[in-house]
């Protein structure tokens, strides 16, 4: 047991049983924001996966909320992950559903809440995120940075505890970019939500993170408090932060 | 949680202790609906004071009580609800009720969307019709790259389509012969079981068996696979690189099933005649004599007929099925709708085509 909001030991994690990225350890604490960067081919989104119960560990284990996720049983790992929200990198929104009842689904199917209350709620989350008007459309009608935000209000729609975001702001323009961020940041701040975000925007990483690690096929490389994550000499962090670009910008201006 | 309510007519008040929250969300909203729904009771102040917990479901719920208590022309007041979570409620934000159209300004919008969507379609698919016609001439129109796919969609809707055809033109031949016979017996003219296979399966059951089974094969792959295309916008990526769809996409296709369902018909109507023979032996009536009627009772203008209708259903099938799937729009479910759209629609314009065919050549023959 610890008081972690989710702790991987030892992870190895892949498909078909090869392992993409090997020796994952580190833990987040709760209201924590954690933000993941790494290369294409990194396994960012397979770690994630694993650490939102989707994708089995080769090796290692996955602990959440105090509880080890893997080795609970299927009913057990389900009651857990109704603490969890997931916003999926293509926005993963049911097609056959209107964008109010995609993020009505979870509340309608886990919660015994009324209805009336549900959809309340449901239509409070799509105006928190500006895309209410659009509650009658269906995820073919949008565009694919509305139904982003879609999936969002639709992942966050139950408080979650934990929330994994892959890409969130990939795009987005600016503008919605900053949104998503501040709702993530709304969320940890009113509801203590932990909030774990791969992404490669390096605006996004300087907006919400707390904590950032690197990632590589050998597993964490980097693992930082933001501001030391930013200044770190690892050559992949300086070219993402852009640092020299930075610093002779910074040299030029009057 | 803990609720604890006194209503007084006209005025009540009731107080929530404990956690205003998902878990107790429904017990709360029923008890308090009770007071929205109670005549007696022309407001109500609910006193927040004790609340320990809330989350979304909570705050939803107080903004949709206060909703319902204003559609029965009540008033809800929250009191006291304590400043560390009354920050929380920024996490639901209250939002105006749904808009209702005018009275009668739905159905309008609807006949006209409707209405707009047929025109645009008609056009699409006249286009698309033009402009098959127009590259199956172009000296362009089967470069080697083409000519390769136009082999590959042949022996995927000919070739491989050989067994279920097979089987089912066989089934149809043994039914003609059975119940042609059970009926002609009774007059003493079972021996005429061999034009009702022959002729039936010739100018009738081949080409229209065939097409049905090619449309729900052929027709549904092929708007199932343009439709996939459309939706991850490759067939926009192919006119950004200056290539037209309906060179590169249609017009193998089209040729490809011209050629296969014909040639599948024909295989069809020999198998159905085959399986028929196979009956009236087995109904005891001399082969070589079915066979020489069968052959008497067939002229040349049978099987133009057949072929005729052959062709007819292709380009119904592929012009469907091509239509279809390049006017997907969304994401994997119109890909579903428009793949199943194409199996009833060609299905239907086939029986459509056949009964108009047959009435015109019979009428024509008559006269």
């Amino acid at each position: 047991m610890s008081d972690a909001a989710v702790r991987a030991q030892r992870l190895a994690c892949g498909y078909d049983g090869r392992a993409r990225v090997r020796g994952v350890d580190f833990s987040i604490a709760p209201a924590e924001v954690l933000v993941i960067v790494g290369g294409s081919g990194s396994g960012k989104s397979t770690v994630l996966k694993t650490l939102a119960g989707l994708l089995p560990p080769i090796e290692g284990s996955v602990e959440m909320l105090g509880e080890n996720l893997y080795s609970l049983s299927g009913a057990g790992r389900r009651r857990l992950l109704r603490s969890v929200g997931v916003l999926f990198q293509a926005d993963a929104l049911f097609g056959s559903m209107t964008i109010l009842e995609n993020v009505c689904l979870p509340a309608r199917e886990l919660t015994d809440v009324p209805d009336p209350v549900v959809v309340e709620l449901a239509r409070a989350r799509l105006s928190l995120v500006g895309i209410l008007e659009l509650a009658d459309r269906t995820p073919g009608e949008v565009s694919g940075g509305q139904a982003k935000r879609a999936a969002l209000a639709r992942a966050t729609v139950l408080d979650p505890e934990i929330l994994f975001c892959d890409e969130p702001t990939a795009g987005l323009d600016p503008i919605a970019a900053a949104d998503v961020d501040r709702t993530l940041l709304r969320l940890r701040d009113l509801v203590g939500t932990t909030v774990i975000a791969v992404t490669h925007d390096v605006t996004s990483v300087e907006r919400i993170a707390d904590r950032g690690i690197l990632l590589g096929p050998e597993g964490v490389l980097v693992d930082e408090r933001i501001d030391a994550f930013e200044r770190s000499d690892h050559p992949f962090l300086e070219a993402f932060f852009d640092r020299s670009r930075r610093a002779r910008s910074g040299t030029e201006a009057p | 949680m803990s609720d604890d309510r006194n209503a007084e007519a006209h005025t009540g008040t009731a107080s929530i202790e404990g956690a205003l929250d998902i878990a107790h969300g429904r017990e709360i909203y029923h008890r308090l609906m009770a007071f929205a729904e109670d005549a007696g009771c022309a407001s109500l102040a609910l006193n927040l004071e004790r609340v320990t917990e809330l989350d979304s479901v909570g705050v939803a719920l107080l903004f949709e009580l206060e909703k319902s208590f204003a559609a029965h022309g009540k008033r809800l007041e929250l009191r006291g609800l304590p400043p560390r979570l009354a920050e929380r409620m920024a996490l639901v934000p209250k939002v105006p009720p749904p808009a209702a159209g005018a009275p009668g300004a739905r159905p309008l919008a609807r006949v006209a969307k409707v209405a707009a969507r047929w025109q645009h379609d008609s056009l699409a698919l006249a286009e698309l019709v033009v402009d098959s016609a127009r590259y199956t001439f172009s000296r362009r129109s089967l470069s080697t790259s083409r000519l390769a796919a136009l082999v590959d969609q042949s022996i995927e809707m000919g070739a491989n389509g050989v067994p279920i055809v097979a089987l089912l033109s066989a089934l149809v031949g043994v039914v003609l012969a059975f119940q042609g016979a059970y009926q002609l017996q009774r007059f003493g003219a079972d021996m005429f079981v061999a034009e009702v296979v022959s002729l039936g399966m010739v100018r009738e059951f081949g080409p229209l068996i065939t097409a049905i089974i090619v449309a729900g094969r052929t027709g549904a792959a092929i708007a199932a696979e343009l439709g996939t295309m459309a939706v991850r916008e490759e067939i926009d990526a192919l006119r950004a690189l200056g290539i037209d769809p309906v060179a590169f996409l249609v017009l193998p296709r089209l040729l490809a099933i011209t050629l296969a369902l014909p040639a599948l018909t024909l295989f069809s109507m020999v198998i159905g005649m085959v399986a028929g023979l196979g009956v009236t032996s087995l109904l005891e009536l001399p082969v070589s004599a079915v066979l020489w009627r069968m052959r008497d009772a067939l002229v040349l203008d049978d099987f133009v007929l057949g072929f005729v209708k052959s062709v007819l259903f292709a380009w119904l099938i592929g012009i469907t099925g091509c239509f279809l799937g390049l006017s997907t729009r969304g994401g994997p479910t119109a890909v579903g709708k428009q793949t199943t759209r194409s199996v009833v629609v060609g299905i239907f314009l086939i029986v459509v085509c056949d009964s108009a065919v047959t009435t015109l050549w019979t009428l024509g023959l008559d006269e």
